[in-house]
């Protein structure tokens, strides 16, 4: 249980680079006889005092090389104009060779404000805290890698926020004529080609102005529905041209496209059957990209009284989670015209709406998606009704209209059907604390004891989850009441392991602005891809979040597959764990959060144990600074 | 466009087909009393957490995960029959597993608590109870 405090703006210099090898060594080192006649205070390293020559190595600028004129315009501080109309707040960077004229440009000349350099220890972390970002924050968020290698880590993290269908400004620098055996395997022909795949739009940029242009671009299309991560590719050596001339650069003004509203004659019908129809149900599942989107949803659920059913992995929050009409209204309750918003996956849709003899609706910017190499699109659907364009845009347009054809006794019929909803929904409700019962005292601990203590501690707090909820069974969802659009902030969006953890990190940095609390709960499985080494950049960054490791140490969904296929072939199912299992040793995840300056606290498996350390790491997350809780749980 | 070969097309009526069969015969078997487990628990439950890994859904004390084992309804034949022959995608059939260790397994999960504590009794579910249905409260 430690936790480092460095000033917010120290410098890191000689004695605090020391600091740690000091005091880790200290117990290995001899100590002379005249040295143990002065003990050094305690808690204070053994090392001897800098010199004046150490200080000025530390604090000083190096001398200018004789005969290297210096570049008082770099063509990079351009670029840094540039990025300064975008409202990027923050760049992710983990230091690449091909960007130090960007890099030095933005601490120095943009004095590290929009955007602000956050130091990530991997460029996967960089993209997955950028994209944790963009949802909490409601705007791209900037991350600068370097060629080919820093790219290819950032891939799989570009890949989630494409498929989870969220903007990132992601710009990559290599040499256009690369000379050395270093940054020739770190340039390309054509570096987009590495995740075209799964970024919505790339451009390299050849001449400044191509930048500006490229930029605006990106950051415009980036963020018009459906939104998704766009890169920039810039050379290295335009960045360290002198500009003889800067008046003659433009910097452009950044503007963004409306997005894209529904068919006004297709609304009109879509209102229509709403109001005909006995039975509505509203599905959702990447919709509420604001609070005005969340506000609308419950303004049309409450207008025709239709129960909103949110779906569940990869679907955002997007409508209240304790709303009388939260849910699918019941078994009894048969859809006679679902709407979809923003469903990509219409075909359970159809089938139930059908098999009741009813119709579907979709609105969503997806049927404006162009082509893709990843197939994250689902079946093909047989809407009755499918309308292109952002369903948030679209929705006063519709509700406009259901306002217009309702009149007293369709809005009569409406209110009758609301308390049978609202009734399923408390019996859903019930049955669901009835099985967060179960195991409630067991070790290793339960997840509903994991997420109700969690919900007890917070209930005064603004708190936001940060974290998705493939791994915890949605008892997040089922136990704690999602009352605003920021409570939770959507799964990865392509299935992968790895984005929850520094997600996590950076939809902290979105909510620390607003003062809230933000908690991740997270895998062991996922804390162990890149997820360590962003508490580094929480901590450095004095981010306030409580990550809570959901650890039951294996993979176990994997566990059941292999069964499955070894019992297929008759094999026998006893070794199954072999590969799934991450046990023996058992990793120690405060530890290594202590080593990255996190105050942390477990393994804990026992429940009564829980509270308590749940009340000490929160105690750190209010007070400013990231904290994590190992909880031993139970497998789901 | 390749299409999907035609079994493809069939296996969900199939699968609906087996699953009614084999519930029949679970529920033939099941009841309000099970009947006696013959097994042996202690063997049941090294099978069950550390040589199956039955945990890594059920968990550890089959009370948790998807799906809850406990309390048992079925009958020790019928549990048998349905791990042997499931036909549910969400539950491998674990056909290779022999009816002794599966009857040890079975003693294993009927020596656990069948029950949990009522909610009124657990005092942070109660005041999600009473918070929820005041939020429901039309």
């Amino acid at each position: 249980m430690t936790k480092s405090s460095p000033n917010e703006n120290e410098i890191v210099g000689r004695r605090s680079f020391l600091k740690g090898a000091a005091v880790g060594a200290a117990s290995a080192l001899v100590v002379p006889a005249t040295t143990q006649a002065q003990p050094t205070p305690t808690g204070r390293p053994s090392v001897a005092r800098p010199t004046e020559a150490d200080a000025r190595a530390d604090f000083s600028p190096p001398d200018t090389p004789s005969g290297l004129p210096i570049i008082a315009s770099p063509a990079s501080d351009y670029m840094v104009d540039v990025l300064k109309t975008l409202d990027l707040e923050y760049v992710a960077v983990n230091p690449g060779s091909s960007f130090e004229g960007l890099h030095e440009s933005i601490i120095n000349y943009g004095q590290n404000r929009m955007p602000e350099v956050l130091t990530v220890l991997h460029e996967e972390a960089g993209a997955a805290i950028a994209h944790g970002y963009a949802k909490a924050a409601g705007k791209p968020m900037m991350t600068l890698m370097h060629g080919t290698v820093g790219l290819l880590h950032a891939s799989m993290a570009i890949f989630q926020a494409w498929a989870d269908r969220v903007p990132i400004f992601a710009v990559v620098a290599h040499n256009r004529n690369p000379t050395s055996v270093v940054n020739r395997p770190h340039s390309a022909q054509d570096m987009g080609a590495l995740v075209r795949d799964f970024v919505k739009w790339d451009d390299e940029a050849t001449t400044l102005e191509r930048f500006a242009d490229a930029a605006m671009r990106a950051h415009a299309i980036g963020r018009t529905p459906p939104m998704g991560p766009t890169l920039l590719v810039v050379d290295a050596e335009l960045q360290e041209m002198a500009v003889p001339d800067r008046s003659a650069l433009h910097v452009p003004k950044p503007t963004v496209a409306a997005p894209p509203q529904g068919n006004a004659n297709a609304v009109r019908e879509a209102a229509a059957w709403l109001v005909d129809a006995e039975r509505p149900l509203i599905r959702t599942h990447k919709f509420a990209r604001t609070e005005n989107g969340w506000n609308r949803l419950i303004e049309l659920a409450e207008l025709l009284q239709a129960p909103v059913d949110v779906g569940g992995y990869g679907s955002w929050q997007d409508f209240p989670s304790w709303h009388p009409l939260y849910g699918t209204g019941g078994r009894d309750y048969m859809p006679d015209v679902i709407l979809g918003l923003e469903q990509n996956d219409m075909v359970g849709s159809v089938r139930t709406a059908r098999a009741n003899g009813g119709r579907t609706i979709s609105i969503g910017s997806e049927y404006l998606f162009q082509g893709t190499n990843i197939h994250d699109f689902a079946d093909y659907a047989e809407v009755d009704l499918p309308i292109a364009g952002d369903a948030e845009a679209t929705l006063p347009a519709l509700i406009d209209e259901i306002r217009r054809l309702a009149g007293r006794e369709q809005l009569s019929r409406f209110q009758a059907r609301r308390e049978q909803i609202a009734a399923a929904h408390r019996a859903v409700r019930e049955q669901e604390l009835a099985d967060a019962r179960y195991g409630w005292n067991a070790s290793p601990i339960s997840v509903p004891r994991m997420i109700a203590e969690l919900g007890r501690q917070i209930q005064d707090d603004d708190w936001a989850i940060v974290s998705g909820h493939q791994f915890t069974g949605t008892w997040q969802r089922r136990l704690l009441n999602h009352d605003k659009h920021y409570r939770y902030n959507g799964d990865c969006g392509g299935f992968g392991i790895g984005y929850d953890t520094p997600a996590s990190v950076g939809g902290a940095l979105a909510h620390k602005q607003h003062g809230r609390l933000p908690v991740a709960i997270v895998g062991d499985g996922d804390f162990n891809f890149v997820g360590a080494g962003a508490m580094w950049t929480a901590a450095h960054h004095r981010i306030p979040l409580l990550t809570l490791v959901h650890n039951n140490r294996a993979y176990h969904a994997e566990v059941m597959l292999v069964q499955r296929t070894a019992a297929r072939r008759g094999r026998g199912s006893d070794r199954c764990h072999i590969g799934n299992v991450i046990a023996d040793p058992n990793p120690d995840y405060a530890k290594i959060a202590q080593g990255y300056g996190v105050y942390a606290e477990g393994p804990i498996g026992d429940p009564a144990e829980l509270a308590p350390a749940l009340a000490r790491t929160l105690e750190r997350v209010r007070a400013g600074e990231p904290a994590l809780l190992d909880v031993v749980s139970q497998p789901r | 466009m390749a299409t999907k070969p035609r079994i493809e097309l069939r296996r969900p009526r199939l699968l609906a087909v087996l699953a009614v069969s084999i519930a029949a015969i679970a529920t033939a078997t099941a009841g309000a009393q099970p009947g006696p487990a013959t097994g042996n628990a202690e063997r049941g439950e090294e099978l069950f957490t550390a040589i199956y890994k039955c945990y890594a859904c059920h968990g550890f004390d089959a009370q948790t995960g998807q799906r809850r084992l406990v309390p048992m309804n079925y009958a020790e034949e019928g549990f048998i029959t349905f791990v042997q022959n499931s036909p549910l995608p969400q539950m491998p059939a674990y056909a290779d597993v022999s009816a002794r260790d599966l009857a040890d397994v079975y003693a294993y999960i009927r020596s656990l608590p069948a029950d949990a504590p009522d909610v009124e009794d657990l005092p942070l579910l109660r005041a999600i109870r009473e918070e929820t249905r005041k939020a429901l409260a039309d």
